[in-house]
């Protein structure tokens, strides 16, 4: 059971902060996954690589630094093998180049670390990059949690309700109570595409075409509101917006110092006087090369103007987080009587993007949580009929058991069987490769 | 008895969804309500759908019908650029048009943005073993996808043009494609290769509309066979469709490509295998102790 409470109930910020904290141990916990992931795998080089940075590759016979205007139509060529091959310009912004030379998948959007820690899965991982919704659900392979129905477990130990893409474990508590935890559930963007063929001769052809079958009931005229001119540009104006970056404004909105504004230095109180050098707080204007500055002397500001604050300084640097006790401080209560289920799995891909033949890697990690060890445990992943297990990829740190079996759907549903008793503040982690049909 | 559809009714093509008209839209819900119920429970559902549902899309409806009408939904894909790749068999080239004119043919695949709800005519030559031989397919992009943002360029809807299809067509058959994105849920379990699509044939009295429209979602319409322009330095903008806009995209490498050509990745660090023991399956199943 968690409890969290402020000392500080006037400063409104700290509100937020348990929150924020949260977000940044989840993306902390992401970064070290991940780099865990690039380090532990016998396949290096297929898979949790990063692409990203300019210069891996060039595309074909294009600059990928150019984002220019959109051709005119007087200086338009005539051949259309010009435009792939000297005018990469007309690429919107959507398709620029720099998200080309980024074909990692590996990224994680921090503005998503509100959807790290649901209610079922919790201090897990961020979602990936899109949020799958009801209109591109079925472009996405799924796997982890427990879709319905829910998974239970027979006394001899065999399943029953494990659907494809589901990732739970079982286990026992020292009291005999059997818990049943799903994993969180990743989501790999992995469009398939398939084709209806049919092949008509010249006769039933030459009906189809007919003047009355275009009629009725649909009138061709509507083939003329399709207006494509009026609309090229409607999907390029939010990609423009997007890419506004804050220095280029600072620059676009430079303008002249008028003289009265400019506060000779010896009007400036004791109070600002630690800022009295930074030309921002003389004359308004903040130069690039300050912003540094500014940080550093806020950070000594504050550390002078308030005598009870606590300064830290390693090897001649400001540390970079300092518990500060002016502010508030969280009280964290955790009760874990026996019989708790206290098992945290979480689930990770390589990917969140694939295409069919790439191969991605997920990981199981299992922690006890509680203060009593936990037995039995055992990790069942039904996969995807999109997700064809690589033979022999599975790797578990800690003493198990693997078995795979035939699922429902086409796929198999792989099982480890954890030997040993998981100590509390303990656990593992599984590791294995998929191919993408 | 709810039948099995695997299809969102939000993104359907079905009649019911479409019909525009208010008082036909109430009438059609009412009946479709009053002989529901009496018969099974009323399921609506993801992964379900409606008995006798009547399609009023069709495939060997002219090129443009099914766009128009997805135009005319406002549905919310239409006036947005789709990343669509045309493949062909090696040494074919494709020819798009504009400007009212076909361009100079480049060698296949071509990978181009397209506008959701236009026709698009290109022409084909260079076929294998027909080199004299042309043709001039139609593409109607009918939807999208909604690839995660800067990383639509890496999943095209693939268009393959086959060359068993271009032969039928030379032959006077009219081949129509309709391509769909699988529903991943639904999908076979088979491995396709890369650069190839799983294709169902369907007689020509089936509306391969609603068969792709079951399957997933329908995404573009293909057409080869059709018909041939009577002169080619005449007035085209008919026969292509109003020359809709369209726009390059370069051709994203593949990570195995990245690999052998030896460009820079990143070091892995070596890793200690799993211990034999780890990787024994046991004999029989389960054999869990408890302690």
């Amino acid at each position: 059971m968690l409890r969290s409470s402020s000392l500080n109930q006037r400063n409104a910020s700290s509100i937020g902060r348990p929150v924020r904290m949260r977000r940044l141990q989840c993306f902390l916990l992401v970064s070290l996954f991940s780099t865990w992931q690039l380090g532990c795998h016998s396949m290096p080089g297929l898979h949790s690589a990063n692409l990203s940075g300019p210069g891996q590759y060039a595309l074909n016979g294009s600059d990928a630094s150019t984002t220019s205007e959109p051709v005119s139509k007087a200086e338009a060529p005539t051949s259309h093998s010009a435009y792939f091959e000297t005018t990469p310009g007309v690429i919107p912004a959507s398709y620029s180049a720099e998200a080309n030379l980024n074909p990692d998948p590996c990224y994680v959007d921090p503005s998503l670390a509100a959807n790290c820690c649901t209610p079922s899965v919790s201090d897990c991982f961020p979602g990936p990059g899109v949020i799958p919704n009801v209109l591109n659900v079925q472009e996405y392979i799924f796997d982890g949690g427990d879709t319905q129905p829910t998974m239970i477990v027979r006394q001899d130990y065999s399943v029953a309700g494990l659907e494809p893409t589901d990732t739970v474990a079982f286990y026992e508590t020292l009291d005999g109570k059997q818990c049943i935890t799903p994993s969180n559930r990743t989501a790999i963007y992995a469009p398939r595409f398939g084709s209806v063929r049919q092949v008509h001769g010249m006769q039933v052809a030459s009906k189809s075409i007919l003047t009355h079958r275009v009629d009725a009931p649909l009138h061709i005229s509507s083939l003329n509101d399709q207006a494509p001119p009026s609309t090229v540009m409607q999907p390029l104006a939010p990609q423009g917006q997007e890419r506004v970056s804050l220095i280029d404004a600072f620059q676009e909105n430079r303008h002249g110092t008028p003289l009265e504004s400019v506060v000779p230095p010896e009007r400036v109180s004791r109070a600002i006087f630690a800022f009295s050098e930074i030309n921002f707080f003389r004359s308004g204007q903040l130069d690039g090369l300050e912003v540094p500055v500014v940080g550093r002397v806020l950070a000594n500001a504050r550390t002078w103007t308030n005598p009870e604050s606590l300064g830290v300084m390693i090897n001649g640097q400001e540390a970079l987080y300092v518990k500060d006790s002016a502010r508030a401080e969280d009280f964290h209560v955790y009760d874990s009587p026996d019989g708790k289920c206290t098992l945290r799995l979480c689930k990770a891909a390589s990917h969140t993007t694939a295409n069919s033949g790439d191969i991605v890697s997920f990981s199981l990690r299992f922690d006890n949580q509680g203060a009593q060890p936990l037995g039995n445990l055992v990790l069942l992943d039904s996969l995807s009929p999109r997700l064809e297990y690589i033979e022999g990829s599975q790797q578990c740190s800690v003493n198990a058991s693997f078995t795979t079996e035939p699922n429902s759907a086409g796929s198999l549903s792989l099982r480890w069987e954890i030997e040993a008793p998981l100590e509390p503040l303990s656990g593992g982690v599984i590791s294995f490769d998929c191919r993408v049909r | 008895m709810c039948r099995v559809f695997h299809k969102n009714p939000a993104n359907s093509l079905l009649v019911a969804k479409q019909m525009l008209n208010p008082q036909i839209l109430t009438l059609g819900f009412g009946l479709m309500v009053g002989l529901t119920i009496p018969n099974s429970t009323f399921c609506l559902a993801q992964g379900q759908t409606l008995p006798n549902v009547h399609y009023l899309l069709n495939s060997n409806q002219p090129p443009g019908a099914v766009a128009s009408m997805q135009v005319a939904r406002g549905n919310l894909g239409v006036g947005t650029f789709q990343a669509v790749s045309l493949i062909a068999p090696p040494g074919t080239q494709i020819a798009l048009a504009r400007d009212g004119m076909f361009l100079d043919p480049i060698d296949a695949p071509v990978t181009t943005a397209m506008l959701v709800g236009s026709v698009y005519r290109f022409r084909v030559t260079g076929i294998p073993f027909q080199t004299a031989e042309e043709v001039f397919p139609t593409l109607e992009i009918i939807d999208r996808t909604f690839a995660p943002n800067g990383r639509e360029h890496r999943f095209p809807i693939p268009i393959v043009l086959t060359l068993e299809d271009l032969r039928l067509a030379l032959d006077g058959a009219l081949v129509t494609r309709v391509i769909y994105l699988e529903d991943s849920e639904i999908a076979e379990p088979v491995a396709l290769a890369p650069g190839e699509q799983r294709v169902i044939d369907v007689e020509p009295n089936v509306n391969a509309l609603k068969t792709a429209d079951q399957l997933g979602r329908p995404m573009a319409i293909l057409r080869i066979g059709s018909r041939t322009p009577a002169d080619l330095n005449g007035d085209l903008s008919q026969f292509l469709f109003g020359c809709p806009p369209w726009m390059p995209l370069p051709v994203a490498p593949s990570r195995e490509g990245l690999i052998q050509s030896g460009l820079a990745w990143p070091a892995a660090t070596n890793v200690v295998p799993a211990t034999e023991k780890n990787n024994e399956p046991i004999e029989d199943t389960p054999k869990l102790e408890s302690y």
